[in-house]
């Protein structure tokens, strides 16, 4: 179709300047690279450089060590127990907390009452308070002459107090009390995201409640779900103070083994070794996560 | 939504809930109590109440020191992680690459997904050889790298929620990159910071690994040294003095931001009365206040001289569009498109644009959804830049000017009023951006917030404003700075129908006042029948026509100018002199032509049983007939294909019902003929 008043005389016009950078998008481009600029450096220098000695010191960093001692050591079973046991905690950890996440944070996106109010003042406490002292508050309330032993000994329920802390039960207990929040926040926004439209539509095509949840709602808030067990996962994977603390040497994960390698053995090539093991296992399920859910996701929880 | 859970289920869920949130909240409210406890004995309840574990905290100077030092920490921490994860996130957004951007975010994600330790050990080694352990620098900045994914994160995501046209706004108004940057998207962003930084602050006070790797022996921050006598000296009771103190500060902080909720919740509801009380009297703006349009009868002078495009469509209406009234304030400048083209990918979202607007002149660009209006637009307004061909305001080519460059002022689809800012801030903004006086500006401000009859309102928030006010800011912020042209982006198809046909008058009148140029888009072809001296028909990226409602009515260019603007009956044949030929049957062309042709005949000339009804007359069934108001809409059933006839309800004539037989015909020169 042929345009109103084409002029053909302007077969001739070109374009004032070359077509490529305006200085529209210089501009951009300038202000986007100064922005960048700082925290590619930072990045650089205190994430990047840091790993990259490791790698080199865990092959023997210049020592006369053979290259692969460290790596070898590995192998130990010990270290390999250490290994499963911390992938345990992680895992049984992560979904504790998403099967215990997902209807506080359904009641608190889809069921209007008080409860969302006092749950949103708990999760902003819980989130924002020390992890050392929500840790130390398991101490008291579970051992030996803690608040649940008392309770216990004292309606005679149990002759003895039992065993509830400094081993992996109360490193479980304390895991779950502090990543939980986590996941909650991470669920909420996936969930408010979801269009009621969609559940209403369903259920007025006739599918049962149950259905409707189990074949709409649930793979829609999928993604959410997602993000926060990585977001758990990873968080449970290294976490530090409440094996220390509650495990009682009792749940030796191996970020203790490597702080031991640091600060008992002085083996500094071990512990660069164990921290590459690590680091590998966290970057794979990074990359894996981004192939299921993209990467994208983490970046789109609605803010905090 | 409380659909999916009813009954049992929901009990259940409820119950569930408050266990959860006791399990939650409980462990952390013990520590309170046993605080004020007497004596070393951790008991619950305490027997005897007593502040000692809180006089201890002040009494022994160590736990000063280190929370001291701690607080040093965590405040350096908290300013680098926030300044770098603020610009890491604003840079990352601003990056259009999707590959690059994503490889960034994965970047900036990875210190969270890397355990501490990994990161400490590497650190370690790193500050060991260096001899920076045992300082506060060193310990801060591991700190704020490592927390860094967590800024980050809200930040962009905030970014995210973002109206993009916010920051295009701030560019079409004058103002550079940085000024943009500084005045509008970071105090956009201020709460996500805000949340990011107090996060960070509490991560950094409350870190050991780092603290334990990085530090010196007789470098102890509080962390450290809790962790220390948790470990070694068993449970010091001074531990639950501290957290109960970190408690109250937490719970503090929520009850001032509840607060501070609570009062702007109720500040919104008055002014929310007040703007809809403010919408009733606002209209009609025939007798506007200042400078009367000057009537002007002589021919319009045209800054940009006699167009280089030439042909102007033929004028062959006698209604020519009213010409411009002119005042001192402004005057808009012409646009020549020379064969402007934009591609995305290989297809052509503009093709060879090519007319131009005269100045002064109310121009629409109507087109069907994805027709490329928007991309025109942005085109003009230069937040794209075309791939061939040239833009001229005035005699100034501006294809390849940055957008704060081009003094166009843009009313958008979304308004795009600054939230953080007043009315007047808004409207002072493209002000502020060119450097006017302030004086000045506070004359400028208060002159177009008269011309949009929101005088009253410069000190209102965004928020409390309606949409039709909202509308009329937009209006006024775009005119503040005396724009060579004004680009309006459907500018009113968020309101309701009765405002929206105020506002398209106020709209004309002002842009008469002020003799303007203005472009306007939409898709609504009434709209453009209200308000423009031309309308650009659009489609598939293409201008299809440019001319005045009338003639694109009367005499449009191809079918689909016809079917889009007004109903119409189209009919394809072969031309041959003064008939087409179809079907085997031949219908009167209203001039000689040959090839094929599309006749199109509008609904309201063909006469139904006209007793002087020529011999090519259609023999039409009625299949459906409706009444639309004003005009009784009859489907026909014909020889040709489906015709379609209105009539005007005047109580004359009868309704004819479906299955009456009528003969159709028209006048031949009421129809119109164009190339197929």
């Amino acid at each position: 179709m042929a345009q109103a008043d084409l002029n053909p005389g302007l077969g001739t016009l070109r374009p004032s300047a070359p077509v490529g950078m305006t200085a529209w998008d210089r501009q951009r481009r300038g202000l986007t690279l100064s922005l960048m600029a700082v925290p590619m450096i930072a990045m650089v220098v205190l994430f990047v450089a840091p790993i990259l000695v490791l790698v080199w010191m865990s092959f023997g960093g210049g020592s006369s060590n053979p290259p692969l001692a460290g790596y070898e050591a590995l192998l130990q079973p010990v270290y390999l127990r250490l290994l499963g046991f911390t992938l345990q905690l992680a895992v049984i950890t992560t979904v504790i907390c998403a099967v215990m996440a997902y209807p506080i944070a359904y009641l608190m996106v889809n069921i209007p009452s008080r409860f969302n109010q006092w749950m949103a003042v708990t999760l902003f406490v819980a989130l924002w308070l020390s992890f050392l002292a929500r840790t130390f508050s398991w101490i008291i309330i579970l051992q030996r002459r803690g608040i649940v032993n008392n309770f216990l000994v004292g309606t005679g329920l149990t002759d003895q107090p039992l065993e509830l802390v400094y081993n992996q039960f109360g490193v479980y207990v304390g895991m779950i009390h502090i990543l939980l929040p986590f996941m909650v926040v991470t669920l909420i926004p996936a969930m408010k995201a979801i269009d009621p439209a969609y559940v209403r539509a369903a259920l007025s095509l006739g599918a049962t409640p149950a259905m409707v949840f189990r074949q709409i709602y649930l793979p829609l808030s999928l993604p959410g779900l997602v993000a926060g067990s990585m977001l758990v996962f990873t968080l449970a994977f290294g976490f530090f103070i409440t094996p220390a603390i509650l495990g009682g040497g009792r749940a030796p994960t191996i970020v203790l083994a490597i702080r031991d390698q640091i600060q008992q053995l002085g083996n500094l090539q071990l512990a660069a070794a164990t921290s590459m093991v690590l680091l590998v296992i966290c970057l794979a399920l990074l990359v894996i996560y981004d192939r299921i859910a993209g990467v994208d996701r983490l970046y789109d929880r609605g803010g905090r | 939504m409380e659909l999916l859970a009813k009954g049992r289920t929901l009990t259940a869920m409820k119950i569930y809930g408050w266990v959860a949130l006791v399990l939650l909240a409980l462990p952390v409210l013990f520590l309170v109590p046993i605080s004020f406890g007497q004596g070393q004995a951790i008991t619950f309840p305490p027997r005897e109440l007593s502040f000692e574990w809180y006089t201890e905290l002040v009494d022994d100077p160590r736990w000063g020191r280190t929370a001291w030092l701690s607080l040093q920490v965590a405040g350096l921490a908290t300013l680098l992680a926030t300044a770098i994860g603020t610009a890491a996130a604003v840079g990352i957004h601003r990056i259009e690459d999707k590959r690059v951007a994503k490889v960034m975010k994965m970047f900036f994600i990875a210190p969270m997904i890397v355990p501490l330790m990994v990161i400490g050990v590497g650190l370690y080694i790193v500050f060991a050889k260096m001899k920076l352990l045992g300082a506060v620098w060193p310990l801060a900045m591991a700190h704020a790298i490592v927390v860094l994914p967590f800024v980050v994160m809200p930040v962009m995501s905030r970014l995210a929620s973002l109206d993009a046209a916010l920051e295009r706004a701030s560019a079409s108004l004058g103002a550079g990159q940085w000024r943009t940057l500084v005045f509008v998207t970071l105090p956009l962003l201020l709460p996500a910071i805000l949340a990011a930084a107090v996060f960070a602050f509490v991560f950094s006070f409350d870190e050991v690994v780092l603290a334990q790797l990085l530090a010196g022996p007789r470098f102890e921050t509080l962390p450290r040294k809790i962790y220390e006598s948790l470990t070694q000296n068993g449970l010091d009771k001074t531990i639950t003095s501290i957290a109960s103190i970190q408690l109250y500060l937490v719970l503090g902080f929520l009850a001032l931001h509840a607060l501070w909720q609570r009062r702007r919740r109720r500040a919104a509801p008055r002014s929310l009365s007040a703007a809809a009380t403010a919408e009733r009297f606002a209209p009609d703006t025939t007798g506007l206040p200042g400078t009367p349009p000057r009537p002007s009868p002589s021919p319009r002078p045209s800054p940009t001289g006699p167009s280089p495009t030439g042909k102007m469509p033929p004028m062959k209406d006698t209604i020519s569009p009213p010409p411009p009234a002119r005042t001192e304030t402004q005057r808009g400048f012409g646009i020549q498109f020379q064969r402007l083209t934009k591609f995305y990918g290989d297809k052509a979202a503009v093709a060879e644009a090519d007319f131009a607007v005269q100045p002064g002149e109310f121009l629409t660009i109507l087109g069907p959804s994805g027709s490329g209006k928007t991309t025109l637009l942005m085109l003009i307004a230069g937040f794209i830049s075309p791939d061939a061909g040239r833009l001229m305001l005035g005699e100034r080519d501006i294809s390849r000017t940055p957008p704060h460059q081009r003094d166009i002022g843009v009313v958008f689809q979304s308004y795009a009023l600054f939230p953080h800012m007043t009315v007047a801030q808004n409207v002072a903004y493209p002000l502020k951006a060119r450097g006017v006086p302030k004086a000045e500006q506070a004359r400028l401000v208060a002159w177009a917030l008269d011309r949009v009859h929101m005088g009253d309102f410069a000190d209102r928030r965004i928020p409390q404003l309606s949409g039709g006010q909202q509308q009329r800011i937009a209006l006024a912020r775009a005119i503040a700075f005396s724009p060579r042209a004004l680009l309006m982006d459907e500018p009113l198809s968020a309101l309701d129908r009765n405002l929206r046909v105020d506002m398209q008058r106020e709209i004309r009148s002002l842009q008469r006042e002020l003799g303007q140029t203005v472009i306007f888009v939409t898709h609504d072809q009434e709209e453009a029948l209200n308000m423009s001296d031309r309308v650009a028909v659009m489609n598939h990226g293409r201008i299809q026509q440019v001319a005045t409602p009338k003639d694109l009515y009367l005499a449009p260019a191809n079918s689909f100018v016809a079917d889009f603007f007004g109903e119409s009956n189209l009919f394809r044949g072969t031309a041959l002199g003064g008939a087409l030929s179809l079907g085997g049957r031949s219908l009167p062309l209203p001039a000689p032509r040959s090839g094929g042709a599309v006749l199109c005949v509008r609904p309201e000339v063909i006469r139904m049983d006209d007793p002087e009804a020529p011999g090519w007359a259609l023999t039409g069934t009625v299949t459906d007939a409706r009444f639309l108001g004003s005009l009784l809409r009859i489907q026909f059933d014909t020889e040709l294909g489906p015709v379609i006839v209105t009539r005007q309800t005047d109580g004359l004539s009868v309704a004819p019902v479906p299955g009456d037989v009528r003969r159709l015909s028209w006048a031949p020169a009421m129809s119109h003929a164009m190339a197929s």
